[in-house]
């Protein structure tokens, strides 16, 4: 579904992401794990386009992105959470999710003479989309004033209910609690039966290993490998970037 | 006493459009456009000249005012694209002593220190108390519009970009082109302030659009809350009323009053920053530039 070829970014003399390919192949959950300082938010940011690469290619679905700017991504299918939960600060959850589901409101005419039924249409979906992530707040909640953990729903459920091909999920359990932990396992599980595809970054081993149908291994910028888990977990590279932790 | 009240009422009309047009700009959009009084100036300098030095008709004049001064937002927004923080403020800040500059140094075009006299009115609204149900409708026409505006998808993608830019980008909200049609609406309805200004004060010189009139129409806006077209209307009441108090109340000699609702001034500012930091009925709070990636 979606190929990064060669992609390289560097920070001043710093190369964060060093000509690193890989391949997310659809309708599977791959993983992108690494140690701390490994690239991986900067491979997410190169893929959504929210900074530009120095040199390589993302192609989706046969289209070339990498030109492309994080709206345009966006509206291309590439939807995001990000690894700290980052709400509006004015907006409340229905809003949040409202302007996630919408790629419309930025046309002014359309959107000032909207009657207000596209919006009512829209507000079943993201109650449907609150339940199925487990977010459990009167929609009218503002945003900024959810825990933690609820934020991290809230962006997970931001990704799902915009409209896409593709989902990125920077660290979705890091710093959550163990109850919205398995609440986020079960719904990437549900989401993978329904046929998403998802890119997800991870430090916890023990939640991603099971779920995850690929993973991709980065250190110091670039791909190490690529494969099933049980491939990873014997790869001696991986396990040498790990420094012995077992994966 | 009436003919008072009917002038503070005029003002409150005209100097709440330029103070909506702001919270536009200010409390939806989260620029803090310094740059506003030169777009006033642009529309109120437009009307002056074409009515009062050429002879067009007044309803020409005005909505030629809000066109040039939509087109020099828009030049604007353009300019200020890549900019944020300290160079932005500068910019805008500089864009008004241009326009003041200009209207003090073109004189063969706005007569420079001297200002344009006698700016026509129609026979229709010569008096007072007709202009000021002109001004009225218009204002009431603004704040439906900006309510629409605020209200609409289009008010949440705005609210969604002042909060956090790369999130809403990252959503697929393409938000340059958001806040340039923002910022030309907020140009067009600060034109049409300005153009109302020079027909309901006859006369105009480039110092009654700098920066103490900014700071009026700013304190409106900060007074009545950000992003609150119910607050904008109060903060304009209040700004507009309370410190003619001194006139209406006393008979102090001038000079007196001139301290006096200075200091009124002062006072409100002050208990608002003090006990309603958002504003009377604000309930956004604008991001810090250390927040913004």
């Amino acid at each position: 579904m979606l190929t990064a070829t060669n992609l390289k970014k560097s920070f001043g003399g710093v190369a964060a992401v060093d000509h690193a390919s890989c391949t997310i192949e659809q309708g599977k959950i791959t993983a992108l794990i690494g140690p701390n300082g490994a690239g991986k938010t900067t491979f997410f940011n190169l893929l959504s386009g929210t900074i530009e690469p120095d040199a390589g290619s993302i192609i989706l679905l046969g289209e070339d992105l990498t030109t492309h700017n994080a709206e345009e991504r966006a509206r291309h299918g590439i939807s995001r959470s990000f690894q700290l939960s980052r709400p509006f600060r004015n907006l409340t959850v229905a809003e949040h999710l409202l302007l996630a589901l919408d790629d419309e409101d930025d046309q002014f005419w359309k959107s000032l003479f909207n009657d207000g039924k596209r919006d009512q249409v829209a507000m079943k979906r993201v109650h449907e989309v609150m339940k199925m992530v487990g977010l459990d707040v009167p929609a009218s909640h503002a945003g900024a004033d959810l825990s933690y953990g609820q934020g991290k729903l809230l962006g997970i459920a931001m990704a799902l209910i915009h409209p896409h091909r593709l989902m990125l999920l920077d660290e979705p359990v890091a710093g959550v609690n163990p109850v919205i932990r398995e609440a986020i396992s079960s719904i990437l599980m549900k989401l993978r039966e329904e046929g998403e595809t998802i890119f997800v970054i991870e430090h916890d081993m023990g939640f991603i290993m099971p779920l995850a149908d690929q993973v991709i291994v980065m250190d110091h910028g670039k791909i190490l490998a690529q494969g099933t888990p049980e491939q990873i977990k014997r790869n001696p590279e991986v396990l040498h970037a790990y420094l012995g932790q077992q994966l | 006493m009436i003919a008072l009240l009917i002038h503070l009422l005029v003002l409150f009309a005209i100097l709440g459009i330029a103070a909506l047009a702001l919270n536009l700009t200010l409390g939806w959009a989260g620029l803090i456009n310094l740059g506003f009084m030169g777009l006033v100036s642009i529309g109120a300098y437009s009307t002056a000249i074409l009515t009062t030095l050429h002879g067009w008709p007044m309803y020409l004049g005005v909505i030629l005012g809000m066109i040039f001064a939509a087109i020099a937002s828009l030049l604007l927004g353009l300019l200020i694209r890549t900019m944020s923080g300290d160079t932005l403020a500068a910019v805008l800040l500089g864009f008004n002593f241009t326009v003041y500059s200009v209207g003090l140094n073109w004189t063969s075009l706005t007569r420079g220190p001297l200002g344009i006299p006698g700016i026509l009115r129609p026979e229709l609204i010569r008096e007072d108390r007709f202009f000021l149900i002109l001004a009225l409708v218009l204002f009431g026409l603004t704040l439906l519009i900006v309510q629409r505006i605020t209200k609409s998808p289009f008010g949440r993608a705005l609210g969604a970009i002042r909060d956090d830019e790369l999130h809403a980008r990252v959503l697929g909200k393409r938000a340059f082109r958001v806040k340039l049609i923002t910022h030309v609406i907020s140009g067009a309805l600060a034109g049409l302030s300005g153009a109302l200004l020079a027909h309901f004060i006859r006369f105009i010189d480039p110092a009654s659009f700098f920066i103490p009139q900014l700071i009026l129409v700013i304190s409106m806006v900060f007074v009545g809350g950000l992003a609150s077209t119910r607050g904008t209307v109060i903060g304009a009441l209040i700004m507009t009323f309370v410190p003619e108090i001194v006139d209406i109340a006393t008979n102090l000699p001038s000079a007196t009053v001139g301290a006096l609702r200075a200091i009124i001034f002062a006072l409100i500012l002050l208990m608002v920053v003090l006990f309603r930091p958002k504003g009377i009925f604000g309930t956004v709070e604008l991001p810090s530039y250390a927040d913004r990636d």
